[in-house]
């Protein structure tokens, strides 16, 4: 079982304006970033992601976000961020989850990604998703044509660094002539792969074309399904699961480690609740979610029959919920591991992305624990048999 | 009698209303789809045969895989015309069927009779200026194709968020993959008007919140052959919301262009 923290270098200050998930609330308005604060978090940021690989994580993981659709996020390029990461790190591995592939030039996509392979000393995993439909509004990227470009983008940024030579590509959103990349990616044929799935036409894609797996933010019945589904796919198909599957299978959590369980609750909860207010107005949120392309006819009417009762407002949140359904990790180190466990075994999850700091938690807090994680989680797990998988390579 | 009928063309399947007696006269439903044989369907079919298609992708109406903006609808359009073996209809287009109308008028001008633009989208002033219909505060959207978005029939055509169906959910997917960029217009749309010699009547709401009446001016300023109309009080969709303020207008018109074309014969 492998621990990556999760950096989502998240607004520490979050604007009250605008509610969020109102008309209106996408974009936060810029003029309350503050660029002193911007440094401030960046900084905390680094030092939990110097304390992590001290501390034993598997690694660190970060994603892109434009116009604080999400959390008020900080990247919206992850290839700068997981360039930085790579200088301020040695052995811990760096993923990128991921590009909103339809949203960028393909081929750009595929240099930066073998660049940062190549400055990470070959530590870099790649994860690519379709990203919120709000932010193809901010692109003016057609988002019924989402899928269609990112199954494109997908297949080009592969071909680009398995080809050998120059070729041309014809496609249908993106063409090439000519072309070969420099510097190839240091990792052969490239960086492993994580396929951000939450339909049924996602997870065959990954299928088809063997890509790792991660979940979003679901509770563990649900990844176990998704694991499931996967091999079901795949013997449909008849195609093998890749190598490693087991170990690569990822899912998101939230995770504060403290003394006791009492402790821990008291001192994470109103962010955490914070942070789940943020990643549900994302989203849950009307203008969201009836941006055209974004579900499928049927699956909007499902969700606007759901959500009609509640007429807008933001879903509720319920904290032992999240944690019995393995969305949240915390407590003591010994409520943690247990915890963790049942990520593997409820949730057939062998890395868990975990955020160790949700935004607005107390840069102190967020390392102690860290630490304290470090110390007394992270060895316990490795000596769990049960916990034991065997490595993807590389 | 009003039938509902598909016709058959090159991998397309077109479905379509047909009622009324005369000469044939196309109508082309605006961003929504059109909700079923409506008034100004009825009002026209009195006097002439009328055809009214769901386009590409609309109500059924199959959309073809190269399908990507107006000048590809109005290919399917031309092909859809030849299908029904339709002599030089009348052509009447709302909104964005006004725009795949004049599409058509561009490049075959002498395969209908008359061209009529009833608040359409194509041709913009500044793009950057217009609300939109694709990311907003969803209950705003009746407000943009009303001036009074009270009346029944606007629900009818835009219903709040909570009541969209599946066919208007699959009809605003349409419009989408169409006009989402560039937005609501086209960059070589004003450039190329001159073409369409075609008699031709501009009709607008003047309380179009959408796509202000002031573009009437541009069309007419553009196209070789043509005058305008505004309707008083009406918004995006005044033969819906003031019938009897546009009708006439529209009426009018195309009974004089069928005379006019006697006449020189």
């Amino acid at each position: 079982m492998r621990v990556f923290n999760m950096t989502l270098f998240g607004w520490s200050a979050f604007p009250r304006d605008v509610p969020l998930g109102a008309p209106g609330s996408y974009p936060v308005n810029n003029k309350h970033f503050d660029p002193k604060l911007g440094q401030r978090i960046l900084a905390e940021f680094f030092e939990q992601i110097e304390l992590s690989e001290q501390m034993g994580f598997d690694g660190i993981n970060c994603q892109e976000h434009h116009g604080n659709g999400a959390f008020c996020a900080f990247v919206p390029s992850t290839t700068v961020m997981a360039a930085a990461i790579a200088q301020r790190t040695s052995r811990i591995k760096i993923a990128v989850t991921g590009t909103c592939l339809p949203l960028h030039n393909p081929v750009t996509i595929a240099e930066e990604v073998a660049m940062v392979d190549h400055l990470s000393n070959g530590r870099l995993i790649w994860g690519a998703l379709r990203g919120f439909p709000t932010e193809y509004i901010s692109y003016a990227i057609n988002p019924t044509e989402s899928q269609g470009r990112f199954r494109e983008a997908f297949d080009l940024i592969r071909k680009v660094w398995t080809t050998e030579g120059p070729f041309n590509y014809g496609g249908r959103y993106y063409s090439l002539r000519n072309y070969n990349i420099w510097p190839r990616p240091l990792q052969q044929p490239h960086p492993k792969v994580w396929m951000a799935c939450n339909s049924m036409d996602s997870l065959d894609f990954a299928v088809e074309t063997q890509s790792y797996v991660m979940t979003p933010w679901v509770p563990n019945k649900q990844s176990a399904n998704v694991y499931e589904t996967y091999h079901q796919l795949a013997a449909k198909r008849g195609v093998p699961v890749p190598e490693g599957f087991d170990e690569m299978f990822a899912g998101i959590s939230a995770a504060y480690c403290a003394e006791t369980d009492e402790q821990a609750r008291a001192e994470c909860e109103e962010h955490v609740q914070e942070l789940f207010f943020h990643a549900m107005a994302a989203f849950d949120s009307n203008t969201t979610s009836l941006i055209p392309g974004h579900m499928s006819p049927k699956g909007l009417r499902t969700w606007l029959t759901a959500s009609s009762g509640r007429a807008g407002q933001s879903l509720g949140f319920d904290f032992d919920e999240a944690i019995r359904g393995g969305n949240l990790i915390v407590g003591s180190p010994k409520t943690c591991i247990e915890l963790i466990r049942r990520q593997r075994t409820e949730g057939k999850k062998g890395t868990m992305l975990s955020m160790f700091q949700f935004g607005t938690l107390p840069h102190k807090l967020a390392m102690k624990s860290i630490g304290l994680f470090g110390r007394e989680v992270i060895p316990a797990l490795r000596e769990d048999a049960t916990l034991r998988l065997s490595p993807a390579h590389g | 009698m009003v039938e509902t009928l598909v016709v058959r063309f090159n991998n397309s399947a077109w479905s379509y209303q047909r009622a009324g007696q005369g000469q044939p006269l196309v109508w082309l439903h605006g961003l929504w789809g059109e909700p079923g044989w409506e008034p100004h369907h009825q009002r026209l079919a009195e006097r002439y045969t009328v055809y009214a298609p769901a386009l590409a992708g609309y109500d059924g109406s199959t959309a073809p895989d190269w399908l990507t903006d107006m000048e590809d609808m109005a290919t399917l359009l031309v092909e859809f015309l030849e299908a029904l073996e339709l002599d030089r209809p009348h052509l009447v287009g709302h909104s964005l069927g006004g725009w795949a109308a004049a599409e058509l008028a561009v490049f075959r001008p002498s395969s209908i009779r008359s061209l009529v633009l009833i608040d359409p989208l194509g041709v913009a002033l500044d793009w950057t200026k217009m609300p939109n219909i694709f990311y907003n505060d969803p209950k705003s959207l009746p407000g943009l194709f009303f001036a009074d978005a009270t009346i029944p029939a606007a629900r009818r055509y835009v219903p709040p968020p909570f009541e969209w169906d599946e066919r208007f959910i699959t009809n605003r997917a349409a419009s989408a993959r169409l006009v989402f960029e560039p937005y609501l217009h086209s960059r070589k749309l004003g450039v190329r008007l001159r073409f369409a010699n075609v008699p031709a009547l501009i009709l607008w709401g003047e309380r179009d919140a959408l796509i202000s009446a002031a573009h009437a001016e541009e069309w007419a300023a553009r196209l070789p052959n043509t005058e305008v109309k505004l309707v008083q009080g009406a918004g995006h969709t005044p033969h819906v919301e003031c019938p009897d303020a546009c009708m006439p207008h529209l009426l009018e018109f195309i009974a004089r262009a069928t005379k006019s074309e006697e006449v020189l014969v």
